[in-house]
Parts: structure tokens; sequence; C-alpha cells
């Protein structure tokens, strides 16, 4: 039997089938966690981000016009409550940042091989700009043409390749001697 | 095609790679946490039951919500999206064999509040939270790591009103919150720090 499509959940969650959202939660969740993660850099903030987004996304379901395209909606959500996040984290940037100084100072202790790229990187990344790192994700990590982004995030498409050519500049520059290829 | 070209095209083409290496790594899994679909379907269906009992748009009125005590899950408190600070500090050893003073926990109101730990700690291996929410049980309240090396966090629900707490470090090391200057101090030389929760002061 063909799995339900998104669309199809949508309807039957709308008909008061409430209990097949947890269909459409179980489908997203890992992606939609992996972009928070990525662009909050704070796995706790990115739990809170997705939760917050999935019961907002519950709410606002009879207002998705497009239920082809429920996927881009929801990660339109999630974009949202990850920056409604970040903004209440900017409130306590100050002790952050001391900390952040505090850091540097001591003794890290190395990761584990595996993961020690990917560490360096989401690093480099948390130092990238909020706007510049969302559009570097949604065009290099969730693969979104520039269409995409300009329709989920509401900006213009040569912005948000000004906004992704920072990043990636920046980036390069941080990670400088990383040794990155693919 | 002149040097110039060719430099601008192994630059390109460098870079290219730099990208994809990037965006390969930032690809690899990040499994959200398994309780998240129970966490929102038990919110998702809270709402409703609280749709049908209000029906003129309860959810659009600001005010506080509030739980029965025996109600106090993580699931439903957060949906009063309150979190209530971050306190970030580095990690100071004290006494390693103290024992914390227990206190009793000041739950006048039903009212919860998300209240977020947050403790700097680089050499930990592990961190818990202690405290009078949780019959300062060490293994209750496990931090986790946060994005950010070396710092660990955790969110608890916790009723309004005052309450004591300290981290444990490495499972042995009563470690007071560096990041906030109310502690009381018991007969036996024990900091532990206070968190006022709500409008309890």
């Amino acid at each position: 039997m063909e799995p339900r499509s998104d669309a199809e959940i949508v309807a039957l969650v709308l008909e008061g089938h409430t209990d097949l959202y947890a269909v459409f939660v179980d489908r997203h969740r890992d992606r939609c966690y992996r972009f928070a993660v990525r662009l909050l850099g704070d796995r706790d903030d990115a739990d809170e981000a997705i939760q917050s987004a999935f019961v907002r996304a519950f709410r606002g379901l009879a207002g998705c016009r497009d239920t082809e395209h429920v996927s881009a909606w929801l990660l339109q959500i999630v974009r949202n409550e990850c920056r409604t996040v970040a903004g209440r984290r900017a409130k306590r940037a100050q002790r952050f940042i001391r900390d952040d100084v505090e850091l540097n100072r001591v003794a890290i202790e190395q990761p584990t091989a595996s993961s020690a790229m990917l560490e360096e990187i989401q690093y480099a990344l948390d130092k990238v700009e909020l706007d510049q790192r969302e559009a570097f994700l949604l065009k290099h990590v969730e693969e979104l043409s520039y269409d995409e982004m300009s329709a989920l995030t509401g900006i213009s498409v040569p912005a948000l390749k000004m906004r992704v050519s920072r990043a990636c500049a920046q980036l390069r520059k941080l990670l400088k001697g990383e040794g990155i290829h693919s | 095609m002149t040097d110039h070209d060719d430099r601008d095209v192994n630059e390109t083409e460098r870079d290219d790679a730099f990208v994809r290496g990037v965006a390969e790594a930032l690809r690899a899994a990040e499994p959200a946490r398994p309780d998240l679909t129970e966490r929102v379907m038990h919110l998702v269906q809270f709402s409703e039951r609280r749709s049908r009992e209000a029906p003129r748009g309860w959810w659009t009125r600001r005010r506080t919500l509030h739980l029965s005590y025996s109600a106090l899950s993580a699931v439903a408190a957060a949906l009063i999206v309150a979190v209530a600070g971050a306190i970030v500090g580095r990690s100071i050893a004290t006494s390693p064999n103290a024992t914390p003073t227990v206190a009793s926990a000041s739950a006048k109101s039903d009212t919860v509040r998300i209240v977020r730990f947050v403790l700097l700690a680089p050499s930990a291996s592990s961190v818990s939270l202690v405290g009078d929410f949780n019959d300062w049980q060490r293994n209750a309240t496990p931090l986790r790591p946060a994005g950010a090396r070396g710092v660990w966090s955790v969110s608890v629900p916790l009723p309004r009103g005052t309450h004591q707490y300290a981290f444990i470090v490495d499972g042995t090391r009563w470690t007071p919150d560096p990041a906030t200057s109310t502690t009381v101090t018991d007969d036996f030389g024990t900091t532990t720090s206070v968190i006022a929760v709500g409008d309890a002061t």
C-alpha cells in the first residue's frame, strides 16, 4: 500500500483525524531538526523551535494553501520559529559573549575523529551572520533553488545570492587550513 | 584561455569543492529527539481539548495558563512558552564530598514555567541538575551538551516559587551556579544556588 502523501494526511487531519498528524511529524521531524540545529547551533534551542513549529503548523493547517508543497510551508514555519528562538537568545547574548571569551582560554577536549570536522564546521557556521547562515543552509544543505528560497523567506533572489556568497566567503576564511574537500 | 582565466577557473573549482565539502558535512543526519512526536501530539491534543472547551479563540487572549500540579510534564508546560532565562558560567568546584541542604518545595501555586539551566563546563564528561524540585536526585535531571563547546543545558518545568539547586559535575562535584550570586549556605558550609520563578520573591 502506498504511503499517504502529505496532502492526503493534511486533508484527513483537517477532517478531524488528529492522530494522523503524528505521521506528518514523524515524516518531517528529522529534516526540520537538522535545519534548526545547523541554524541555531544549539540542540536545546532547535528542539524548542521545532516543537513550537509543529504545534503552530497544526494550528495553521487550514490556512496552508498549497497542500502539494506542505514541506516547504513547514520549513517556512520552522525558519520563523528559529528566528524567534534566536531573538530570545540574543537577549542573553552578553553572558554568552563573556563565556565565549572564557571558552577560548580553556583547554578543550578533542572530539572523536568522526565528529571533529562537523564540529569545526558548525562552530564556524555559528560565527556567520544569521541571515547569511540561513541562506547558505537553504541553498546548499536543504538544496532549494533561489526561487524557492525567495518564496520561503520573502527576500529577493539577488539579495539571497549575495548572502550565500558572503556566507561562503566567511566560512572559507574561518575554515582555512581545515582541509575540507568534497 | 589566458593564465588569468586558468587561475579563475581553478579558484572557482576549489571554491565549489570547498562548498560541496562543507554542505556534505552539514547534511549529516541529525535525528530529532525520540519523544518529539509524542510531545507535539500531547500539545496538539491539549490545544484541541482547550479549543473545544473555550471555542471563542482562547489562545488569542493573553493569559497565564494554569495546570494542575499532577500535570507537571514538560509537554504541557511547554505550551506556556516561557523560557525563563539562561544562566551561563564557568564551573567552580567546591567541596566534592559535600551534601546539599534539602529544602522543601514551595509550590504554593500550580503555575509552571520552563526554566533553562546552563553551565559552562568544558572539561566535564557529565553534568546533572539537583534541586528541591527533583528531590536532589543526581540522576533525575541530566544536562545535555549544547551547541557551543563545553556548554551544558537543560530545560525544566518549575512551579512558581523559590527553588534551591546546584549542578553535579562528573557525578561527584557539587557546583553552585557560578552565574548567580543568590545562594544559601548550610551549617556544613555547602553552598546552594537560589532561583525565583514567576513573581516569587
